[in-house]
């Protein structure tokens, strides 16, 4: 009675290929280097930056520490649609799974490596509120910390002469706060600056390691390629193998969610409305612009490597970035809702029906085209999207706060 | 009146759904229609595009009259010429107090005492922005002219645009989709009537569900681009023809890299300062490549190296090279799928 739906299971050769370039097993087993960071790698990097995203100490109020909104419960998300630490963001807090992959970071791209981007929460206001001078001095001053610290450094800077390093607390860029910087010899300002981008360093390599783990999805691709004869694998419902064909064929998703991370990390106006009481979002047009002037980009005194800065000599910021927003991984939807750079859509039903009738942007144009699928394809999405639901790949220690935080 | 298209497309859908029929041509949704463009203002010789969401209320749908709701409005003006670009434009939003309601004109706000006294918005000049987009929450419903006004501070000319408009309009769309909403509830009680109690009892829902399923099935296949044709790539005209070595081969996405082309005149040609120039996009999509390429300078080999080249999608692409001479202007087209 169902052999419309069996035939889900044969696939072209051209299909075949599509669905490999989905597999987890092709997603390289190392991020794409950074040279920018020369400790991403390292192992003891990699503790201090478990024990620093963590720490709830490394706030204004000392309760908001990078797991707040980053929860590994939640695939690194917090379920809000804007999250909520010393004040209300204004975005929706991404998944931070596979990020490292991705040669520009936060929905609108205004970062350029995962240890700089780490650095812009610690000091916005509405995140985690403090500002570099009070982290230096919380780091260097924890005799914990200070060990890890010159473990992986080498040096450990003298900061304790207030005349010289005075103490700053909330937010870097109050106007109080800005004027006792500016008060500081430049050397001095470059010492703090550099401990600074050092956490950043540190907990980029961290994050460097959480990576995805095999879904249902990739289970079947697995027992697609070891049967030979290309018969039917029950690893997937006949549901959720035509969502997946329609995933790979005339749904279009795979033009921006492709690759084993199921995101081209690029940018897209895919014309998702304004946030209340704001404007529309500029998204990238904006991103691009703050990341060429950001004093810790590749090109500037703290990258490690003046010479790795392709992505960034080279981005364009033409006016066609006007309201768009980084592709995000499709993996482990089922704990990322909401959906949106602004938490703009609760479910993937939601998601589905909006690319199905590509309304008109409020700026710039949407480029998808209505799909114009009937809704029992819809549901066949849904399904599919469902099956990119795996645990993280990784030892579970590094999913919970290291042992020795308080 | 987007919406109600937006609603109506939607209904057919489920309503078809229930049929089972073969899908029908959704109706243009989003944009207006340029002929009937009645949200086109002209600021003197300049044309733009002024758009109106109601995003809490109203979703995407658009307006450039008038708005059915009071509350957040945000207004979105496109420059449909460039010469706007080079102006400083404002806007405002008076109270309509000329007497004229919606045939009030330029030279009614003109004869206005005190602007300001009747202004309930004010987005001081911009030049060039971005986006020219400002909000604007009205608090009651009423009569309101918006004004657009564009300096050349070269000329010291001035050129203003006025528009009025009603908050808290509903118009005839609204009544529209209501008495729709009615016939299609009717029809599609009936139609579960007949569902659920006949065909239930005769167990007859199988063959429609059968039939469904071939619907299903018939649907054509996708057209899914050959991978590896992208090792070497060649473009020509009558001029010249562009051999291209790609760093990555075969192309891959989302991945920066440079190409090398080689540019070979046709027999004759004794040119030997050819200034390259390269962009790409994608056609279809109606957009650029996220990067901009540049050019190195040219070994002896007549070869030029192109850095920044990164394809974002698959796809059709065309990468357009362009080749200046003092004398000539060459483009030439490549076109492949990734």
């Amino acid at each position: 009675m169902w052999s419309g739906f069996q035939a889900a299971d044969q696939w072209s050769s051209a299909e075949l290929d599509q669905i490999n370039s989905l597999w987890i097993e092709n997603l390289p087993e190392s991020p794409p280097a950074d040279p920018t960071n020369l400790v991403a790698d390292r192992k003891e990097a990699r503790t201090l930056g478990h024990q620093l995203f963590f720490d709830q100490r490394l706030s204004s109020n000392g309760k908001v520490s990078c797991a707040t909104c980053h929860d590994p419960s939640l695939a690194f998300t917090d379920g809000l649609k804007t999250s909520r630490a010393i004040g209300i963001s204004a975005r929706n807090a991404p998944s931070l799974i596979g990020v490292s992959y991705s040669p520009w970071l936060y929905w609108d791209g205004r970062k350029d490596s995962q240890w700089s981007q780490a650095l812009s929460p610690l000091e916005d206001q509405a995140e985690h509120g403090g500002n570099r001078m009070f982290y230096a001095k919380l780091i260097l001053n924890d005799p914990d910390y200070r060990g890890s610290y010159k473990a992986v450094f080498g040096k450990t800077p003298e900061i304790n002469d207030s005349e010289r390093f005075p103490d700053i607390y909330g937010p870097f860029e109050t106007p109080e706060n800005k004027a006792l910087w500016s008060g500081m010899a430049k050397s001095d300002q470059f010492t703090i600056n550099e401990v600074f981008a050092n956490l950043g360093k540190a907990l980029a390599a961290y994050q460097r390691m959480l990576k995805p783990g095999a879904s249902r999805f990739d289970d079947y691709v697995k027992s697609l390629n070891s049967n030979q004869k290309n018969t039917s694998s029950n690893v997937l419902t006949s549901q959720e193998k035509l969502g997946l064909k329609l995933f790979i064929g005339k749904a279009d998703c795979t033009n921006c969610h492709n690759g084993p991370l199921l995101a081209n990390n690029a940018f897209h106006n895919t014309g998702l409305l304004s946030s209340p009481g704001k404007l529309p979002d500029l998204g990238r047009k904006r991103g691009i612009d703050i990341v060429r002037q950001d004093p810790f980009n590749c090109l500037n005194a703290f990258s490690d490597d003046n010479g790795a800065c392709m992505e960034l000599l080279y981005a364009s910021s033409t006016k066609e970035l006007v309201g768009s927003f980084r592709t995000p991984s499709l993996r482990n939807l089922k704990l990322t809702a909401p959906y949106g750079h602004a938490g703009q859509q609760q479910s993937l039903a939601e998601v589905l029906n909006h690319y199905n009738e590509a309304p008109d942007a409020m700026i710039g144009h949407n480029e998808a085209k209505p799909l114009k699928l009937w809704p029992w394809e819809l549901w066949q999405l849904e399904a599919f999207l469902e099956t990119l639901h795996a645990t993280p790949k990784i030892e579970g220690k590094w999913l919970v706060p290291p042992k020795n935080n308080s | 009146m987007q919406c109600s298209f937006a609603h109506l497309a939607s209904l057919l859908r489920i309503s078809l759904f229930s049929m089972v029929l073969a899908p029908v041509t959704a109706f243009p949704h989003g944009g207006v229609v340029l002929e009937e463009d009645i949200c086109l203002i002209k600021v003197g010789f300049y044309q733009a595009h002024f758009t109106v969401f109601q995003p809490e209320s109203r979703q995407h749908e658009q307006f450039c009259e008038d708005l059915p709701d009071t509350g957040e409005s945000i207004f979105v003006l496109e420059y449909l010429h460039d010469g706007l670009e080079s102006l400083e434009v404002d806007f405002r939003i008076i109270e309509n107090t000329t007497g004229n309601g919606s045939f009030a004109n330029k030279e009614d706000v003109d004869r206005l005492d005190d602007i300001a006294a009747v202004t309930v918005f004010y987005q001081p000049p911009l030049k060039n922005p971005d986006v020219f987009a400002v909000m604007h929450e009205f608090d009651q419903e009423g009569e309101f002219i918006g004004v657009v006004t564009a300096r050349d501070d070269n000329t010291s000319k001035t050129y203003t645009a006025v528009f009025p408009f009603e908050t808290g309009f509903t118009g005839g769309d609204a009544q529209d989709i209501a008495v729709f909403t009615i016939i299609m509830t009717i029809f599609l009680g009936w139609l579960s009537f007949l569902g659920f109690k006949r065909y239930r009892s005769r167990a007859t829902l199988l063959p429609v569900l059968s039939v469904m399923s071939i619907v299903i099935a018939m649907q054509s296949l996708p057209a899914l681009a050959q991978p590896g044709a992208t090792n070497n790539l060649r473009g020509s005209n009558e001029n010249y023809v562009i051999d291209v070595t790609p760093s990555l081969a075969p192309i891959g996405i989302n991945q920066i890299h440079s190409w090398l082309l080689t540019i070979h005149p046709s027999e004759g040609s004794t040119e030997k300062n050819l200034r390259i120039s390269i962009n790409g996009g994608m056609p279809l999509h109606d957009h650029g490549m996220q990067t901009t390429p540049k050019v190195a300078e040219k070994n002896s080999q007549n070869q030029y190296q192109v850095d920044g080249m990164k394809f974002h999608m698959r796809g059709y692409w065309e990468v357009a090279i362009r080749i200046d001479t003092d004398s000539t202007t060459d483009e030439i087209v490549i076109g492949f799928n990734l």
